[in-house]
């Protein structure tokens, strides 16, 4: 095969890899966003704390698989409290969403960076195999990542269109006053969203962290990446910003095989404003924004 | 309503009155000399600000006690750059107009110094960056700006001369995608050509890249046989992990930082038999001096280069030439007789072409200060090696190889 | 209506003390006075957009960036005069929030809010990235030259001139905005804040309405963002970050949404709050996120706004 043609096969796959990182944070970003009416500035934050916690646990845990365990309560147990004190009152509003968020996010932030340092951390690799895919030793763990999504993805396609549990939460993305007119505890779907929202990002951290550097600024490019997948998946529908994280990822990796860094981010850009034009809901946009 | 607006406009003056008060009286009170920082406290450099206020504090004291500065006390004040050039410039001019420092040291970060450099002129003060933009003995310098350490050009010259001796003729250039990274890329690939070598692809990554391998697949041809890399933190760690996946073989020559603030332990197999430029060897046995032992028990870190008590790895990068900075201050304000600010003018005609010798106070070893462009001319370089998890000085790079005529000539400004 | 009387007194009693204060500030803090002038002139245009048609963009940062440049860039390579490089910059501004909004007024609430963050962070990559014209993150100093007025030469290096200078603009900003809202097209916004649909309904383009909204706090962005730059002699790409979009945000919800002027206590508290607390504990913005849910906890419209409203109880 020539060269060439091993570097983009090879791209794709690891844009792939990264898309499914990338489709659990966004699709609980979505979640997040339609069911409750919050633009989640710190949802990158969650995600970042889900590896600091993974890290910090991790010498006295010793394995990395008990930690994935472990986050999401610790996460759940945190974002209870917060939705329903701090959050329930602006939820809706998505301007005073994303401001009170964003004040969250600097809180985060500078509690991590107050606890945890401004180093930059490692996180041992639970899997060290490699295989090799086109001529890269690529870690076989990046394998395990991308088999880890799957399952939690298609178990929360599961929840969602399987259970009635997850046939309330799906009501209540279509139109929340009818759902509560009908009778449904919309404060109980609320709490329960919005924790699953946040395990999705903490998941995400935790899986991300064997491969990338732990960090409290590392949330920011990630949840700018999330907010541009659910953006052109269109709000409100999860196999939109599923196709439209492994889509980008795919994308802008095999664009980066020719064009400079700058220039593909740029692209995905262009994208996204192309497909606003056509569909300014987004590709499989329902709710009304 | 009126009472309302009253009050805030009370509460208002109130604050300003004692605004007002607290800068008066920092400038008119004469007596301790009032040293100004600003470091990057918070930020993606927070770890360099945090090693460097630490190293100032501790000349400081040291100073201090043994009867200051031709006599008076020193007082420092810190402000957080935030890492970022516009805070770190208004941060300068609250240090010099709210607080009165006569003299500012320190940020890292290049963009906080070139943006501090104007205004140092422009407020009088002289300034003594850490960093190693080579702009700063250039056009972005002036007359009150006296980098502390080397700069990148000099750096870069040092890097490929040594390179091509040692390691390889053919390389591949992977640089930080902003302004430090293109110096450092310009400079090496200008010096190595120069030097008869071949730099066969440059490669720009931007900072916070996790995962580097859609740049390197592919990217790095077949013939090389070195890579001179330009990045540092968790850039780092993340290009050499990428690396190792693609071309295991291939030599890698780190320019500084690259290492600063890492545990080499930690590394693994990828960085192994890795080379990395630095002005301080981050391990004692580098540098077995008296100097530079009294120097490290001073600042309390060991002789691994981790920071006594707590155990993290402290940043070594420049934290050395901010101690020297603050002894360069003391010879100069004793040696010009400066009282104040109106002998600023003599004070740096007098550090224009200071020597100093390598002591407790200027452990990294002899060193100058040109007077056409400021420019410190160090010791020379060291060449740390990675080799079984261990850090090693692999060899030195002589003062001269770093030496390139001067951008500019400052003794024809005026003040 | 009982708010128009107390507003303008505020502002009067405001500006007045501000030309008084140029005359006795000792140089620190004149620094931070004028540094909040020019915030507030950003504010103001903000709120124009965001508390009048409700339209919370999150990519402002563009404007202040490209009339900080604008301005810099003309003075160095054209060798252009202050004030002209000051109106160039403000006519880049309009010409890219003419782009923008074409291209974001009509989304949804939600689309519009990240949709704009999404443009800015793009745009701060390629300022990053064009070195041979932003200078990047290291930025572009300038050295200024004087204005002439023909009987006179004044120089921004005089604190004194600075000061007034840029008091000048936040007088006109001021005045500018204040006719706009007062003439019929203010009450177009404010029919367009409380109920769009119905206005749509009345027949009024709404879209349009929005869109100059939304310019016009363009402009007075890049005017800031030019001042701001013309002040430090310096721009860089960090002007393009996400903190200057989420600074006036910030500002105008402390102070007070839709009051125009309810931001000028937003921009002095934030600025007393970094320029001090940030001194004596380095984790400054923990408090100021506290400060921020708090602040929202009480009154969704701000200080100002909440004042307001408990003297029309």
């Amino acid at each position: 095969m020539p060269e060439w043609l091993t570097t983009v096969l090879f791209l794709l796959v690891n844009g792939l890899v990264w898309g499914l990182i990338i489709a659990l944070i966004a699709v609980g970003l979505s979640l997040i966003f339609g069911v409750m009416g919050i633009v989640n500035m710190a949802h990158g934050d969650i995600y970042m704390i889900g590896a600091v916690i993974a890290l910090t646990l991790f010498p006295y845990l010793g394995n990395f698989w008990l930690g994935l365990l472990i986050v999401p309560l610790i996460i759940a147990a945190v974002a209870i409290p917060v939705e329903r004190l701090v959050l329930r009152p602006y939820e809706g509003h998505y301007s005073v969403t994303m401001i009170a968020t964003t004040g969250i996010s600097f809180i985060l932030q500078q509690v991590i960076l107050a606890t945890y340092g401004g180093i930059p951390k490692q996180m041992v690799n639970p899997w060290p195999v490699t295989f090799n895919l086109f001529g890269v030793a690529y870690e076989g763990y990046r394998f395990l990542i991308a088999a880890i999504s799957i399952l939690i993805l298609m178990s929360l396609w599961v929840f969602l269109y399987k259970t009635s549990y997850g046939i309330l939460i799906r009501a209540s993305i279509q139109d929340r006053d009818m759902a509560s007119a009908m009778g449904i505890d919309v404060s109980r779907v609320l709490m329960t969203t919005f924790v699953l929202g946040s395990i999705l990002a903490a998941v995400g951290g935790v899986l991300a962290a064997p491969v990338t550097q732990v960090f409290y600024l590392m949330g920011n490019d990630v949840v700018l990446l999330a907010f541009i997948v659910v953006i052109i998946g269109g709000l409100g529908s999860l196999a939109g910003t599923l196709v439209a994280a492994l889509g980008l990822s795919s994308l802008e990796g095999v664009m980066s095989s020719v064009l400079t860094p700058i220039q593909s981010k740029a692209g995905i850009l262009v994208v996204m404003i192309i497909i606003l034009m056509f569909r300014p809901r987004g590709l499989f946009g329902e709710r009304e924004g | 309503m009126k009472r309302v607006t009253w009050g805030i406009i009370f509460v208002v003056a109130v604050i300003f009155c004692f605004i007002t008060v607290q800068s008066v009286f920092a400038q008119t009170k004469k007596g301790p000399i009032k040293i100004g920082v600003v470091a990057e406290k918070t930020g993606g450099q927070a770890a360099y600000g945090y090693s460097h206020e630490k190293t100032i504090k501790a000349a400081a004291a040291r100073i201090n006690k043994t009867g200051g500065i031709a006599g008076r006390q020193i007082k420092i004040f810190v402000e957080d750059t935030e890492s970022k050039p516009p805070v770190g410039a208004l941060k300068f001019r609250k240090l010099v107009e709210t607080y009165g420092v006569d003299f500012v040291l320190d940020s890292n970060n290049s963009g906080v110094a070139v943006a501090c450099a104007p205004i140092a002129k422009e407020l009088k003060t002289p300034y003594f960056p850490s960093s190693s933009a080579t702009e700063l003995s250039g056009d972005k310098g002036n007359r009150y700006v006296f980098p502390s350490c080397p700069l990148v050009r000099g750096e870069a010259k040092g890097a490929a001369k040594y390179a091509i001796k040692h390691i390889g003729k053919k390389w591949v250039t992977v640089v930080a995608n902003y302004a430090w990274g293109w110096s450092c890329e310009e400079d090496f690939k200008k010096y190595f050509t120069e030097e008869g070598g071949t730099v066969l692809a440059t490669i720009r990554v931007p900072m916070g890249t996790s995962d580097w391998l859609p740049y390197l697949k592919g990217k790095i041809p077949k013939e090389a046989e070195g890579v001179f890399f330009a990045n540092w933190g968790s850039d780092f760690l993340s290009f050499i992990r990428d690396l190792y996946a693609v071309r295991p073989d291939i030599k890698k020559f780190g320019a500084n930082y690259a290492l600063a603030g890492q545990d080499i332990k930690k590394l693994g197999p990828e960085a192994e038999g890795l080379y990395c430029l630095t002005p301080y060897p981050t391990r004692l046995e580098g540098l077995n001096t008296k100097s530079n032992i009294a120097f490290r028990k001073l600042i309390n870190i060991d002789a691994e280069g981790k920071e006594g008590g707590t155990g993290t790895p402290f940043v070594l990068a420049y934290n050395w030439a901010m101690w020297e900075a603050m002894y360069t201050l003391k010879a100069g304000i004793e040696k010009s007789g400066w009282q104040g600010k109106e002998d600023t003018p003599k004070l740096i005609k007098a550090l224009e072409g200071m020597q100093f010798k390598e002591s407790i106070e200027f452990p990294q070893g002899d060193n100058q200060i040109r007077a056409e462009d400021h420019q410190r001319a160090i010791a020379g370089l060291y060449v740390e090696q990675v080799v079984k998890g261990e850090l090693k000085v692999a060899g030195k790079i002589p003062g001269e190889d770093m030496v390139y005529p001067p951008l500019v000539d400052y003794s024809k400004e005026g003040f | 209506m009982e708010k128009k009387p107390f507003l303008s007194f505020f502002v009067l009693s405001s500006l007045l003390i501000l030309v008084l204060l140029g005359f006795v500030l000792p140089s620190g803090v004149r620094s931070l006075v004028i540094q909040m002038m020019i915030f507030s002139i950003f504010a103001m245009g903000y709120d124009f957009s965001f508390g009048f048609t409700n339209q919370c963009s999150l990519g402002h940062s563009i404007f202040f960036g490209a009339g900080a440049y604008g301005a810099i860039l003309f003075i160095l390579k054209f060798k252009l005069g202050v004030i002209l490089s000051l109106v160039i910059g403000m006519g880049i501004g309009f010409l890219l929030a003419v782009i923008l909004g074409l291209i974001c007024v009509r989304l949804t609430e939600a689309y519009f809010v990240i949709v704009t963050a999404i443009i800015a962070s793009v745009f701060h990559l390629l300022a990053m990235d064009m070195t041979w014209l932003t200078g990047s993150d290291d930025g572009l100093t300038v050295t200024l030259p004087t204005i002439s007025f023909g009987f006179t030469e004044l120089s921004l290096y005089q604190p004194m001139v600075n000061y007034y200078f840029v008091l000048f603009f936040l007088i006109l900003t001021y005045l500018v905005l204040n006719k706009m809202l007062k003439a019929p097209l203010g009450k177009i916004f404010v029919s367009i804040r409380e109920n769009e649909k119905r206005t749509n309904f009345l027949g009024y383009n709404v879209f349009g309405y929005k869109l100059i909204a939304f310019v016009v706090s363009g402009v007075f962005g890049a005017l800031a963002g030019g001042l701001y730059a013309l002040t430090l002699r310096y721009a860089s790409a960090d002007y393009f970050s996400f903190y200057w979009s989420i600074l006036p945000i910030v500002w105008c919800l402390i102070g007070g949404l839709g009051t125009l002027v309810g931001c000028w206590i937003g921009v002095m508290l934030m600025s007393l709050f970094q320029y001090y607390v940030s001194a004596w504990f380095t984790y400054y913005l923990l408090v100021f996120g506290i400060l921020i849910l708090v602040i929202l906890g009480v009154s969704r419209k701000g200080m100002l706004g909440y004042l307001l409203s408990l003297r029309s109880r």
